[in-house]
């Protein structure tokens, strides 16, 4: 075992002690920022400073001033409120998605590595080949047949993550199938689907919310892609990809309407990916219950 | 080494089962598309002034009105001759079209795997190198950048700096004529205005390649060979180029080959930043005009591409590493 303890300063220490957990910077960092960003995206038509579709026509293209603090784009809409606004539709749109593929993954990794044999053979066959599915090219086949609109795009990204999210599960899952509460229970003569959901789920939870956290990231890469090439929601939608993609011919007047949503999505996708870290610290650190199971 | 004919036959044989239900995915979820493409084609004003006779001429002309199946072979039939069928919206062969608009890709994807091939592994093995100094620790942080930035934001700036704000490229690719011109005389010409695109192309491939180059290297400099050849007095470079390097890059060339297949993918989004005609762009724009053949012809080439490099992935990893059997 060579498990790197992470880094612990005074402050990090200090709340480690109080929760009896390995919480460390990266954790603490990204769970304000994820959490700030959830409080924005569910109260954010009550903290805009300017109705996000009003257009100020004496006010077009404009610098940060301190009316508008992040300028104003092409028809005069005020970007700080837009990208306010914004985070409701990514945030939703990635996090549904990533739910929905963790919910199909979790189905099929689990009855794959529970029942083994060929319906493991089958199913892994079926998982290799979507996942030799370019991940962007496959939402664009989905959004472009189905139409651009937020369902979608969920579908999309939500069906191309799941076999990524399945292989996870299933590997992690495999190591427990053998244990010897599980032989119990079925002696036991418990049903499949008790002994999946009710012994094996309960023991796989560390690694699922790992694997969602660095989905997550991803799918709001992904949303943001999709929203620049034009598959994302339709037009007058405030979409932090859509409006860097309608702004950029006027990046000669000036950037901002570009680079605040940009900024947005990386601050976002940081977020995400320090959370996801720490919880990876905590969950899957040394002499927790999944990582005995795997040795 | 008397394992890997079997092995590669079961591998070109898994690639070709892909292949296929790739090929069938695409075109059975093209088929959910609503509308008719004798609707598509003719557009809705059109199609009311038609009679009903015309319209089940052109379907029959089309194709239209065999079954789904019958459809599909003839369209794999035509894929093995070569023949990627006719565009709806532009009403001409695609084949021609698909294969310009893929040296134009290839433009860019060439030169970016080769700048992930070689910063990648140059990053990677500093940093090893270099393990838990101020160099390490500048590089890990800026691949973790690199890996949370939308490739649209990377190709935004670049756009900003030098063609808003310096002048030395245009902001939209598409003025560049390079039809007519050869493979090479445009590289030679354009480089310097190319050189951004791709390197936006593989900013996100130089991270994951930094990154496990930077892992397996530090793994094989602690171990007791690499010991054994500071002690006698090997020069510091050789240890790391000759010794420790040969069995560290296994795992980077595994992940090089996967990234070729990213970098293929990803060349939509670029295409879109810089306004480049490539096939990407031309994907993309299938699917807005909903002209089906076009869209089942520029996916199945970029899908196929990415599977090859993954294939390719597969095989380097077992020749290259003598330890892992075939399997």
């Amino acid at each position: 075992m060579t498990e790197k303890k992470a880094p612990q300063t005074g402050i990090t220490n200090f709340i480690s002690n109080l929760f009896k957990k390995n919480i460390t910077l990266n954790l603490i960092i990204g769970g304000i920022l994820l959490l700030s960003f959830i409080f924005i995206g569910i109260f954010a038509p009550y903290i805009t400073p300017h109705d996000a579709d009003e257009m100020y026509y004496e006010h077009l293209k404009e610098m940060p001033s301190a009316e508008f603090l992040l300028g104003t784009d092409r028809y005069g809409r005020d970007i700080l409120s837009r990208v306010i606004l914004g985070t409701r539709t990514t945030l939703f749109v990635a996090t549904a998605s990533t739910l929905l593929a963790l919910i199909l993954g979790i189905i099929v990794g689990t009855t794959s590595s529970f029942f083994g044999g060929w319906v493991d053979i089958i199913l892994m066959r079926i998982n290799d080949i979507f996942i030799s599915f370019p991940t962007l090219i496959f939402a664009m086949l989905v959004i472009g047949v189905l139409g651009p609109s937020m369902t979608n795009g969920i579908i999309a990204i939500g069906v191309i993550y799941a076999p990524r999210v399945t292989r996870v599960v299933r590997a992690q899952a495999l190591n427990i199938v053998h244990l010897e509460y599980i032989d119990a229970a079925k002696v036991g003569g418990e049903s499949s689907l008790y002994i999946i959901f009710r012994e094996m789920l309960p023991n796989l939870w560390p690694t699922i919310i790992v694997e969602g956290s660095i989905r997550l990231g991803y799918a709001i890469l992904l949303t943001a892609s999709l929203g620049y090439i034009g598959l994302g929601p339709p037009p007058p939608t405030p979409d932090w990809g859509l409006m860097a993609y309608s702004e950029r011919g006027y990046m000669f007047e000036t950037p901002w309407p570009v680079f605040a949503p940009c900024i947005a999505i990386v601050i976002a996708v940081i977020g995400v990916n320090l959370f996801g870290e720490g919880l990876k610290d905590i969950l899957l650190a040394k002499g927790s219950r999944t990582k005995e199971a795997k040795t | 080494m008397k394992d890997f004919i079997p092995f590669i036959i079961k591998r070109l044989g898994i690639t070709a089962v892909t292949l296929m239900v790739i090929s069938m995915v695409i075109f059975g979820v093209c088929q959910l598309m609503p509308g008719d493409a004798v609707d598509i084609m003719l557009g809705g004003i059109a199609l009311q002034s038609l009679g009903d006779t015309t319209i089940e001429e052109l379907r029959k002309e089309l194709g239209l009105n065999l079954p789904v199946y019958q459809q599909y072979f003839n369209w794999v039939k035509g894929l093995i001759h070569g023949d990627l069928g006719t565009s709806y919206v532009m009403k001409a062969p695609i084949a021609p079209l698909v294969i310009s608009r893929l040296k134009t890709s290839l433009l860019l994807a060439v030169p970016a795997s080769l700048m992930m091939i070689v910063c990648g592994l140059a990053l990677g093995i500093l940093s090893a190198v270099k393990e838990k100094t101020w160099i390490d620790h500048s590089i890990s942080i800026a691949s973790l950048a690199m890996l949370s930035v939308p490739a649209f934001l990377t190709g935004s700036l670049f756009i900003y700096i030098f063609s808003v704000k310096l002048n030395w490229i245009p902001a939209a690719f598409n003025a560049i004529d390079m039809e007519g011109i050869g493979f090479f005389k445009l590289i030679s010409s354009y480089f310097g205005i190319l050189i951004f695109p791709s390197l936006t192309l593989a900013f996100e491939s130089i991270a994951y390649v930094n990154r496990q180059t930077r892992a397996s290297m530090i793994e094989e400099l602690k171990t007791n060979y690499v010991r054994t050849a500071v002690l006698k007095g090997v020069p510091p470079k050789a240890v790391i180029m000759r010794h420790a390097l040969r069995n560290g890059l296994l795992p980077a060339v595994t992940v090089i080959a996967f990234m070729i297949g990213q970098i293929i993918a990803g060349t939509v989004i670029i295409e879109v930043v810089f306004s480049y005609p490539g096939i990407g762009a031309l994907m993309l724009d299938a699917i807005k005009f909903r002209d089906i053949p076009l869209i089942l012809a520029t996916m199945v080439v970029i899908s196929s591409a990415y599977v090859f490099a993954n294939l390719a992935a597969d095989i380097l990893y077992t020749q290259l590493n003598p330890r892992i059997k075939y399997s």
